[in-house]
């Protein structure tokens, strides 16, 4: 019997049953797929069965039942969020924790006020997928939610932001399929994900299923680097799982026409790890010349038939600190960054590919040349685009915990999540695997950041160890570290602050200068600002170690509304929707509006970012 | 009661409705019964009405220009709480003192008020306070407001506290006096019951001040299935005008046909009222009793049910 307050509230247990973390390759069944869609996958995405209740009491406890029947039944599109389909209240607050001033709550307890969300979805495997490993994909769920398959209890998973799988294939049938949802909108992981936005719950990215052949990649590392001397390294490792313990056959991989290797496999081999290969003058990776290399992986039976094609695209590129400042390709970096909220003025942070793409013109007509994925992981399609585009990333790991020790307008960590806790320790660890696993072939990841605005600790300390010991090619960042200085010496590859007058970044460049400096936020861009951007820009030719900023932020978290006085549709901010407590307009400091058309301030941001990277 | 000690605000839940105060902003935040939320923003002080055509004439608003910076602009210097008749000290209330109340006898109390401090924005300033106070036997939240004037600052157009209920008023009725009522237009006042279908629009050719009701003893608000009552607590009742639109917007319109489409209900309480003149001719000022001496000092004590 799963005790549901347990898991919400245990921050021990985050996920139950799913499968390990892997890289956001897709397999495909043929060669020519790959120009299209993969027929291993089956999207579940649409209008869902759905009953909503304000408090877990009010849940239907059997929904799960394949006998379950119920008047209290709705539809609801998948992917979204309930809020924004007319279920529970919508509320925008920045560091104060939701439930402030409603409920008097310390971590790692659970508000009694949780909305729960049950999704009851029917589905019948296509042939293709009869008798195969089948697995469930949910790209991301607000905060925690229990799976359960024909009724049977399938697993649990949280990390709002973060793909979880879970593998179906003992309780799976070919007909009449009946998945079961129950998302919560409140849990332990409430007190991480305390982000300076509008809360909402559900499911709101893409579901899929999918199955893998008899032999499949789970999953594979091919970890560039560039030389001095302009030839590239390429080391390949990988993990392989098979269905029939008798399985015999060989994979290749290639990199363009560099490289292809045939190896023999079989289902003894679940590693592989190539030697470290050396290409001669290889194309480097820049945000410039944004040189992506072809590489895939094919893996074949003993006869030779293919049964999967992983194709993806790789860069060379090296990313170092030298003398004091951080290099790219031995050279310079100056970052003219942006940060950046998933967002839709129709479908919050439920965006689109569409909305994705022209994120990617605007910022890149914008001059900028970095993002940091403000403060979660993205939507993994943007991480590919990032790359073809030439925007190198931040690709921040999801946590914020900014109420939990900055309260009144004072650093206050009394109590503080994550802590020094050892409870919290691998939940926290385990959001920096996901992070780390699912992003490690990008060519435009070049910052692991372990989160936003959540003090310093030996839980971040930890945070900060692991990316370490996993990957040497990147750096690692950390803000929050220069609340609780004592930390810097084991938080951070660089000093980040945030909206550091340009005299105090002289001055610790003067007097200190012990790491590269960064602006993880600067140019706070609400309502009509960025005036005096180009003070910061002069720092560049006085200091190396001055490693560039992130604007704060790039797009109006508004939403639509219908203005009751004249029917008009408007964009509403924080505080719109009766909800209490709000930050009110906080929500709106993009350089475009909530409808991405391009705020006054964009032509400062335009010539500033054009000149210093021309 | 239940008592809510938030890291920014004081919540606390009483007979099926539940209030915040928010320590950063100065007052209620929020007012909810069954569901339904009754503040749009935590109220403001009051100290600008919309120019009259006498006003005009008499150079009023220029003497008195400050008070409309005074109205939109005020400065929360300082709170103080008292649960059950003691005081609770501010740094037992913030972060970290609020740490020891999680297990405090103090989350239920029989009795509650918290009162914010303000100094008007004004060269001097007067001080105001406002306190709000709950107990467990009485319906509601009563409000008491208080200015204290200084000496140097021109004669106060209104003196009071405006809240912004975010809906549109479908009707209201009060027990107080007859029309539309100021302090040297009393007389021809009838106390009554009265009823008001809808939210007055401006009846005087060019938009300006209007639509107050002195000496009220209780006010009722309705607009579907919400209903906000208003009772007062002094003797002589309450000043109050429930409007369509703030007093910067109808300084602003020259027409109704200019002010905005009606989504809001603007409830300003008065602790003084300016009468509105007109003795001898267009330009002459106000009757000398009819004014508000801003060195001088003002209250209203009314309950929000």
């Amino acid at each position: 019997m799963i005790s549901i307050q347990n898991y919400l509230s245990d921050p021990s247990v985050f996920r139950v049953n799913t499968r390990k973390a892997h890289s956001d390759h897709i397999h495909y069944r043929t060669i020519g797929e790959a120009e299209s869609a993969s027929s291993f996958y089956m999207p579940l995405d649409g209008e869902w069965d759905f009953i909503y209740s304000d408090t877990p009491d009010e849940r239907e406890k059997d929904f799960h039942k394949d006998s379950f029947v119920s008047d209290r039944v709705q539809k609801i599109h998948v992917p979204g969020h309930v809020e924004l389909q007319g279920h529970g209240q919508i509320q925008y607050i920045n560091t104060m924790y939701p439930w402030e001033g409603k409920e008097m709550l310390r971590p790692p307890m659970v508000p009694s006020a949780n909305p729960v969300s049950q999704y009851i979805r029917y589905f019948d495997l296509p042939d293709s997928m009869k008798g195969e490993r089948i697995i469930i994909r949910f790209e991301g769920v607000e905060t925690a939610y229990f799976l359960y398959l024909n009724g049977e209890f399938i697993g649990y998973a949280e990390d709002s932001f973060t793909p979880s799988e879970f593998d179906i294939t003992d309780a799976v049938r070919d007909k009449n399929n009946r998945l079961c949802v129950e998302v919560y909108k409140r849990s332990k992981a409430s007190w991480l994900e305390d982000q300076d936005f509008f809360r909402f719950s559900g499911i709101f990215r893409p579901v899929y299923l999918y199955s893998i052949p008899a032999a499949h990649v789970d999953d594979f590392w091919a970890k560039t680097d560039l030389e001095r001397d302009g030839s590239g390294k390429l080391t390949l490792s990988l993990m392989l799982s098979y269905k029939d313990p008798a399985f015999k056959g060989s994979l290749v991989y290639t990199l363009g026409s560099i490289v292809s290797r045939k190896i023999a496999i079989d289902s003894s081999v679940t590693a592989y790890r190539s030697e470290e290969m050396t290409i001669p003058s290889v194309r480097s990776y820049s945000h410039e010349h944004p040189y992506l290399y072809d590489f895939s992986i094919a893996v074949y039976d003993d006869e030779d038939n293919l049964l999967e094609y992983v194709p993806y695209r790789i860069g060379f590129r090296h990313v170092a600190i030298e003398n004091g400042a951080v290099t790219l390709n031995y050279k310079r970096l100056m970052i003219c960054g942006v940060n950046r909220h998933e967002w839709s003025a129709e479908n919050g942070r439920a965006i689109t590919m569409s909305d994705m793409k022209r994120d990617i013109e605007i910022i890149k007509g914008a001059n900028c040349n970095s993002v940091r994925t403000c403060h979660y992981p993205d939507r993994v399609e943007w991480y590919s685009l990032c790359d073809e585009a030439g925007l190198y990333l931040m690709s921040e790991t999801n946590m914020e915990s900014h109420g939990s020790w900055h309260k009144n307008s004072r650093v206050e960590p009394s109590w503080n999540v994550p802590g020094d806790d050892p409870i919290w320790k691998d939940l926290v660890i385990d959001r920096c695997v996901s992070n780390f696993e699912t992003f490690k072939n990008h060519a435009s990841v070049i910052f692991w950041s372990l989160g936003n605005e959540s003090y310093a600790g030996e839980n971040i300390r930890a945070m900060n160890d692991y990316f370490k010991s996993v990957d040497d090619t990147r750096l690692v960042h950390y803000e929050g570290v220069s609340f609780n200085p004592g930390y810097k010496k084991y938080i951070s590859d660089v000093e980040s602050r945030m909206y550091t007058p340009p005299e105090k970044v002289r001055e610790y460049l003067r007097k200190d200068g012990s790491k590269p400096f960064l602006l993880c936020e600067y140019m706070h861009s609400m309502g009509n600002s960025l005036g005096g951007f180009k003070d910061y820009d002069d720092i560049f030719d006085e200091f190396d170690g001055y490693v560039g900023g992130y604007i704060w932020d790039y797009i109006d978290q508004a939403l639509y509304k219908i203005d009751e006085a004249t029917g008009m549709r408007f964009l509403a901010y924080g505080g719109d929707f009766g909800e209490k407590r709000s930050d009110y307009e906080f929500s709106c400091n993009g350089i475009v509006d909530a409808e991405r058309h391009e705020k006054p301030q964009m032509q400062e941001v335009r010539a500033v970012y054009g000149n210093r990277l021309r | 009661m239940e008592i809510v000690f938030g890291d920014l605000s004081l919540g606390v839940k009483k007979g099926g409705a539940s209030y915040i105060f928010a320590y950063n902003l100065g007052g209620i935040e929020s007012l909810e019964k069954e569901g339904n939320e009754y503040l749009y923003r935590v109220p403001s002080l009051a100290f600008w009405r919309a120019t009259t055509d006498n006003d005009r004439g008499n150079g009023f608003s220029k003497r008195s220009a400050l008070w409309m910076g005074a109205d939109a602009f005020s400065d929360v210097e300082g709170y103080e709480v008292e649960i059950d008749g003691t005081e609770v000290p501010s740094a037992s209330l913030i972060a970290p003192g609020n740490n020891e109340l999680i297990s405090s006898p103090l989350r239920k109390a029989d009795s509650v008020s918290i009162v914010f401090h303000f100094r008007t924005c004004t060269a001097p300033s007067a001080s105001v306070s406002v306190r709000y106070s709950l107990e467990e036997d009485k319906d509601g939240v009563k409000v008491d407001y208080s200015y204290k004037g200084v000496p140097g600052l021109p004669e106060l157009p209104v003196c009071g506290l405006r809240f912004i209920l975010p809906f549109k008023t479908e009707s209201f009725e009060w027990d107080g006096l007859s029309g539309e009522t100021y302090p040297d237009r009393l007389y021809g006042a009838v106390r009554g019951h009265y009823r008001t279908e809808g939210l007055p629009l401006c009846p005087y050719a060019m938009v300006q001040e209007y639509g107050m009701h002195m000496h009220t003893s209780e006010l009722g608000i309705k607009c579907m299935n919400k209903e906000l009552c208003i009772k007062a607590e002094s003797d002589d009742g309450f000043s109050f005008s429930l409007l369509p639109a703030s007093p910067m917007a109808l300084e602003n319109a020259y027409h109704n046909i200019d002010l905005p489409p009606q989504r809001y209900s603007y409830l300003t309480i008065a602790a003084a009222v300016r009468g509105v003149g007109g003795i001898d001719s267009w330009g002459s000022d106000v009757g000398k009793d009819a004014h508000i001496d801003s060195s001088g000092s003002y209250s209203v004590s009314f309950r929000i049910i």
